[in-house]
């Protein structure tokens, strides 16, 4: 399967590490992907404004990725991943829809002729790689780390179209995060969301939210966190500072993106998963996490 | 139906109006069993934010005010309303739907809207490309990080599409005062 890589604004512009990693972990399990050329926001981010807009931005990177010849799309953040799986269907049913985006293709010499299968990071790896090669390609088993899974709305509902794992039940982090060796069991708070839709509309009140799951995470003793979504990455990692300030409490707890948990087991180089830009005490998981001796091996 | 009031600001339309948007949002199947409203999220923090009432109203024609309170933006878009509803109705897919006829409407959405729909037709992101710190106390970006370049190539027809798709529409909306 030849991917067109697909990055989103937040990996693109600041979340750097989400992409640093994706690209280390997948290109180490050999997967056939490429950037696509040219590419923009997927839409998400203006549907409740301009749902129009966000039709013709979410087509026009099928559009994009078609014509440049890839047969699948990567994604590696939560949101962008429904938005192109939504727009599929949203151009499907509403044919003066899809006449609207055609005209406005049109006008970059675009053409959205259906869809191609999208696929996020996490299905890749869980699905196309699998648990099996992923275990055998482990160096070093990452003991003694209890990871909270944090799976994202979007990557896991609605539940009536194509998502990446089940609405209510999903497994897929946490039997990945099990197969290098770090412990991660379901917690009340697993599906609860990390608000960062509202951020911008009110901040106080997004980072209450987040705050509270990453409290109730430590206050069940986990030790680490686990993303694959760049958004709920910054509501659950990169503010810890700000929620901390916020709620008074002291708030430095590990949280990293699920590519670069894989890629320390792998034994890949520290910088080259971006783990230099993460601010969140990680290197203390080397210190409780990484079975004694391999560190250095 | 002689005798029932008809009230002057029930839009009869609606239903239809938002079945263009989304054909999932169905607020005319919700019998208000507050599923939704009780795994809602932004309820429990934001005050009247309850979604089996969005739908009630959708359904009703009713919306004016709810529009106009600007609640309608504090949704968190997690979809669980629409995954929990027994008939099948998305009350998300209503929120979203009411807040494109509040923008529709000339209703200016939350600055944070306005100033991603700009940052897209300027750099094809929702933000610019930023700095960041490293544990070395260095700044970097994605050229130091070994990272491709990104943008859209010929910014002017992908601002000729966004003005063809009705993107300018918004940013040129009347400005009423940011809604809460």
């Amino acid at each position: 399967m030849k991917y067109g890589f697909y990055t989103g604004c937040t990996s693109q512009n600041d979340a750097y590490e989400n992409e640093l990693s994706a690209r280390a972990v997948l290109s180490h399990f050999e997967i056939d992907y490429k950037d696509i050329e040219d590419q923009a926001c997927c839409g998400t981010p203006i549907k409740s404004t301009k749902h129009d807009m966000w039709a013709f931005l979410a087509a026009r990177i099928f559009a994009l990725a078609k014509a440049q010849g890839y047969e699948a799309i990567a994604t590696i953040c939560n949101g962008c991943d429904l938005s192109l799986t939504e727009a599929v269907h949203a151009l499907e049913e509403h044919p003066e829809l899809k006449e609207k985006v055609d005209k406005a293709l049109a006008k970059e010499d675009l053409i959205y002729d259906g869809p191609l299968p999208v696929k996020n990071i996490l299905e890749i790896l869980y699905d196309n790689i699998g648990l099996e090669k992923i275990k055998k390609s482990t160096k070093r088993k990452l003991k003694g780390l209890k990871t909270a899974a944090h799976y994202g709305c979007h990557a896991i509902r609605p539940h009536d179209l194509e998502r990446i794992d089940d609405a209510e039940r999903p497994t897929k982090i946490q039997e990945i995060m099990e197969t290098i060796g770090a412990k991660s069991p379901n917690y009340p708070e697993l599906l609860d969301c990390c608000a960062a839709t509202i951020i911008g509309i009110d901040a106080e009140k997004a980072l209450t939210v987040s705050g509270q799951k990453l409290d109730l995470i430590k206050q069940r003793g986990y030790n680490s966190i686990v993303n694959i979504c760049p958004f709920c990455q910054k509501q659950l990692g990169t503010q810890q500072d700000v929620i901390g300030k916020l709620f008074n409490i002291n708030l430095k707890f590990p949280s990293l993106y699920l590519a670069q948990y894989i890629g320390l087991a792998l034994g890949l180089d520290e910088e080259l998963l971006g783990l230099h830009t993460n601010l969140t005490g990680w290197e203390n998981l080397l210190d409780i996490g990484i079975e004694a001796g391999s560190k250095y091996e | 139906m002689d005798n029932i009031i008809e009230y002057d600001s029930r839009d009869k339309l609606l239903v239809e109006k938002i079945r263009t948007i989304s054909t999932e949002a169905k607020p005319e199947d919700c019998y208000t069993c507050l599923k939704c409203t009780n795994g809602c999220p932004a309820n429990k923090i934001i005050e009247g934010f309850a979604p089996h009432k969005f739908q009630v109203a959708a359904h009703t024609g009713l919306v004016d005010d709810i529009i106009e309170s600007g609640i309608l933006w504090y949704c968190f878009n997690c979809i669980t309303c629409h995954t929990r509803c027994p008939m099948l109705t998305s009350p998300v897919e209503t929120i979203k739907s009411l807040t494109n006829i509040a923008v529709e409407r000339g209703l200016t959405p939350p600055k944070a809207f306005i100033e991603m729909i700009k940052t897209i037709s300027t750099e094809g992101a929702i933000t610019k490309p930023r700095e960041v710190q490293t544990t070395d106390f260095d700044f970097v970006d994605r050229n130091e990080l070994g990272l491709p370049s990104r943008g859209v190539k010929d910014i002017e027809k992908f601002q000729a599409a966004l003005k063809e798709i009705g993107a300018l529409d918004v940013l040129n909306a009347k400005q009423l005062g940011e809604k809460k």
